[in-house]
């Protein structure tokens, strides 16, 4: 990382002068990785893994960022298949469709027998590598008693107020409305109304919702089952919980593909092996702040115990690809209300 | 007396050229992303899709939402600002207006998620202020939905509406000073008799700027404006260019944003020139340059009230800020080689782009007519960075690594953004200076490069100063250019700061904002102190 950095540095002076002089030299080459910022932050997962990945192929591990999985895709767009990337970590599944029929990736070849997500998985193109659920976040020390069920919650007293995202620009925002969806199906415009009475506002993205939280603004915000174990590890602060839904909870998998680039690395298979072993896995939780998708070598720390609901919700991702803009626009009418 | 279409300035004929080759810079940077964008979008773009989205509800009704709630801030921000402004003119100390001039010059630099949770934490349901009336037992009203993006839209933009009108004011020829003094003018008449006429100029300008800055508006908007029915266009476009990469749409609806709020800004900025008022007092400055108005009173209690509430107003929220990133110890977040590395990047960019802006309101200012001065810059304003910002992407990365020259672009498009900005402050200051001087310069054959050593450059030295500081701040708190280009390797204090947000570090996130804060804040104090410093042609304005 601080190598990174000093690069990052080092670039601003030397304005367009390009990435020469940049890569290390090691003995198998070099594996290109786009991934989205906060998996290469200081505090997340990338510094560890870039760690553990090189001290095993004995190659240079280069990961460059976006901003987040959206950014991604559009970064693979905007190159036109003419990046650097050999292998994309960071899609979730409400992406792979799209990203599929750009033709920008290629089949993985991994036999899928290490990982594991609720519902399975058996997409010949795509990997994942941590999964996580939507949940409603709560301050216990403004609510004593939160909803058991998305029922209640619509239905309960809208003087407690929740802060959601806006599905056109954010991936939490898309999940909770996938979530309703999947509940409620064609008959979903009167929770959507519900919703509308109990929603304080809708932000952009995350952050600004979880910002508003934080600061104490409103009780309540969609965000995932592990975020509580954040605060507890991280901040040792328990006054925010995830409140478990009968329904079942939606989920969020992220995954990884090989580039058409990627095909002609070898180091790509070598990484996607990696991907799912402890090695890597054991990283995750506490850093990705989401679930490992395979043995972590290790027991989960238990203030995670309560991110993991029973029962999982989520639609296939050429439904989701195919009703999208459709979902979206109910959504807005009824909203906008 | 120069006719209004006229250059502000005597010019040869190579400064001419010089001007134009910035405008058709400037145009180039601007058109260049929508022609790629329309060569891309070429597959997905059917000229009935147009008339689709022209009568989609949903787009009409951004769009309407748009237009009001820009046109309600506008007319908001320039209504609180002349108050002000008057206010600030009438208290005599020096430090109180230096105060206010600082803490004025902040607000923008502000990245959007971050003035958006400082002006809840001091006017939100569970806010300061609500604190306060519930102590009162008496109620708080909610600012979500139209009235807090308008509280928000005041909050950015008023100060910078003082601001502008304040440095305008302080090229005003002194004279006048005196004469208003000699007449006894007082209070409201002095202003409508003496300052409006001087200000009454920039008013159009200063008008389109900030209702380009509201119509563009988008996390606030958002984030205050209680649910998607506050929606601006800028949203769509953000919607269909980065969720669903629908380049025909995104064409579509920015080229709808482009006409309308294009139209708008032409109205405003093509209003009435008139001449600078009363010109014709250009008199040798030196003797009245030390005239000290002293019948002004000293300490007037409702313009000191008035300054107390606007201070106040737009001082609470960096209170916010500055209670939680002192809370988030800041200097251990600041020592991170990470943020050491962002701020690098930032101030280099930050004075890369500032030089650049400089450089172009410059030439501009003094060989472009005035009109081309009020409208093509802010012109500029019309395209939504995201839009510069990809359209540009695309069209280099047929020839090279696009990311590689990312910096360049992102210093190259900052400065585009920031040059209206610099010229609304320097405009009046090189009009006065024409004015004053020009028959003195071309009386002694001063011209060419000697004139702007010797005669340009060294009475103006403040307004070129301040709107460099403006520039280099407007780059620092750029997210909008940087969000798309950003990478690892190109990493801003916003951008860092956003990073932290998403992370769960919303705590460190508010240190660097502080950090981005102050280091505006040296800056744009650092711009008057030098500036001051022995000499501009007239110590201080009053």
């Amino acid at each position: 990382m601080r190598i990174k950095h000093m690069r990052a540095f080092g670039m601003m002076l030397i304005a367009a002068v390009s990435l020469a002089a940049t890569q290390a030299k090691a003995e198998n080459g070099t594996l290109t990785v786009y991934t989205y910022d906060s998996f290469v932050a200081d505090w997340g997962p990338g510094p560890q893994v870039e760690a553990a990945f090189e001290a095993q192929c004995d190659c240079d591990l280069e990961f460059v960022s976006a901003a987040d999985g959206v950014a991604l895709l559009n970064r693979l767009r905007l190159e036109g298949g003419n990046g650097r990337a050999d292998i994309v970590l960071g899609l979730d599944t409400n992406l792979t469709e799209e990203a599929t029929a750009a033709g920008f990736f290629v089949e993985h070849g991994q036999t899928l027998s290490e990982t594991s997500v609720p519902g399975g998985w058996d997409d010949k193109f795509f990997l994942p590598f941590d999964y996580g659920y939507f949940a409603v976040i709560y301050d216990s020390e403004t609510i004593s008693e939160p909803p058991t069920s998305m029922a209640e919650f619509l239905a309960a007293d809208a003087s407690n107020k929740i802060v959601i995202q806006d599905p056109r620009t954010s991936t939490p925002g898309l999940g909770l409305m996938l979530w309703l969806r999947e509940i409620y199906g064609d008959e979903w415009e009167e929770a959507l109304a519900k919703l509308n009475e109990r929603t304080l506002t809708v932000t952009p993205g995350w952050s600004e919702a979880y910002g508003l939280f934080t600061n104490g603004e409103v009780p309540m915000v969609l965000s995932y089952t592990t975020s509580p174990a954040y605060h507890i590890l991280a901040e040792e602060i328990d006054r925010y919980k995830a409140a478990t839904f009968e329904e079942g909870h939606y989920m969020q998998i992220e995954v990884a593909g090989i580039t058409t680039k990627g095909a002609d690395n070898p180091l790509s298979t070598v990484f996607m092996e990696f991907m799912v072993s402890s090695g890597f896995q054991s990283i995750i939780p506490e850093t990705n702040w989401m679930l490992p998708v395979a043995d972590t070598g290790a027991e989960l720390d238990p203030a995670f115990l309560n991110a993991i609901p029973e029962k999982a919700l989520l639609l296939a991702p050429e439904t989701v690809a195919a009703q999208r803009k459709q979902w979206v626009d109910e959504w807005l009418g009824v909203m906008s209300r | 007396m120069a006719r209004s279409d006229e250059p502000l300035i005597a010019h040869s004929s190579y400064s001419k050229w010089l001007a134009r080759l910035v405008l058709i810079a400037l145009a180039v940077l601007c058109l260049t992303p929508l022609v790629a964008l329309g060569v891309l979008a070429n597959a997905s773009l059917r000229f009935d899709q147009a008339a689709l989205i022209l009568t989609d509800p949903v787009v009409l009704r951004a769009l309407r939402f748009t237009l009001i709630q820009a046109a309600l801030s506008t007319v908001l921000s320039i209504g609180l600002a002349i108050p002000v402004l008057m206010a600030l003119r009438q208290i005599q100390y020096a430090w109180v207006q230096q105060t206010v001039r600082l803490l004025f010059s902040l607000p923008l630099v502000l990245p959007q998620i971050v003035a958006a949770l400082a002006i809840v934490a001091v006017f939100g349901q569970n806010g300061w202020f609500a604190a306060l009336t519930n102590e009162l037992q008496v109620g708080w009203p909610s600012i979500y939905g139209l009235g807090g993006i308008l509280l928000a839209h005041v909050f950015f933009n008023m100060p910078l509406a003082v601001r502008i009108f304040d440095q305008t004011l302080q090229s005003m020829p002194p004279e006048y000073d005196k004469m208003a003094a000699q007449l006894g003018l007082k209070g409201f008449h002095r202003f409508r008799l003496v300052e409006a006429v001087v200000i009454r100029n920039s008013v159009g300008g200063v008008a389109s700027l900030i209702f380009f800055l509201c119509a563009t508006s988008f996390t606030v908007v958002l984030m205050l404006g209680g649910g998607p029915r506050s929606t601006t266009l800028e949203v769509a476009i953000y919607q269909s260019l980065a969720f669903d990469f629908d380049l025909g749409r995104a064409l579509l609806l920015i080229l709808l944003q482009i006409a309308v709020t294009g139209m708008i800004v032409l109205t405003l900025s093509l209003g009435p020139q008139s001449e600078l008022g009363g010109s014709n007092f250009s008199i040798s400055d030196q003797a009245t340059s030390r005239f000290v108005v002293v019948d002004r009173p000293r300490l007037r209690f409702d313009s000191f009230a008035l300054l107390i509430v606007a201070f106040l107003f737009v001082g609470l929220p960096f209170g916010a800020i500055i209670i939680d990133g002192l809370s988030a110890n800041p200097l251990q977040v600041w020592a991170k080689p990470s943020v050491l590395a962002a701020t690098a990047t930032s101030v280099v960019i930050g004075v890369a782009s500032a030089f650049l802006a400089t450089l172009f309101a410059l030439v501009l200012a003094g060989a472009a007519s005035t009109r081309t001065l009020a409208v093509v810059p802010t012109l500029a304003l019309v395209f939504p960075p995201i839009v510069l910002s990809a359209g540009w992407l695309l069209t280099i990365r047929q020839f090279v690594d696009p990311f590689a020259f990312a910096p360049a672009l992102v210093i190259v498009i900052n400065a585009a953004m920031a040059l209206p900005f610099v010229i609304r402050i320097i405009e009046q200051a090189l009009k006065t200076h024409r004015v004053r001087h020009g028959p003195l310069e071309a009386q002694l054959g001063i011209n060419g490069w000697s004139r702007w050593r010797l005669s340009v450059l060294p009475a103006l030295k403040l307004p070129f100063l301040t709107g460099f500081a403006f520039a280099f701040a407007l780059s620092l708190g750029d997210f909008g250019v940087v969000a798309l280009f950003g990478s690892d390797r190109l990493q801003t204090l916003p951008y860092l700061i956003y990073s932290n947000f998403g992370s769960y570090r919303s705590q460190d996130a508010i240190a660097l904002a502080l950090l981005l804060t102050s280091l505006v804040f040296s800056a744009i104090g650092l711009a008057e102190l030098f500036a001051r410093y022995d000499g501009s042609e007239r110590a201080a304005p009053l």
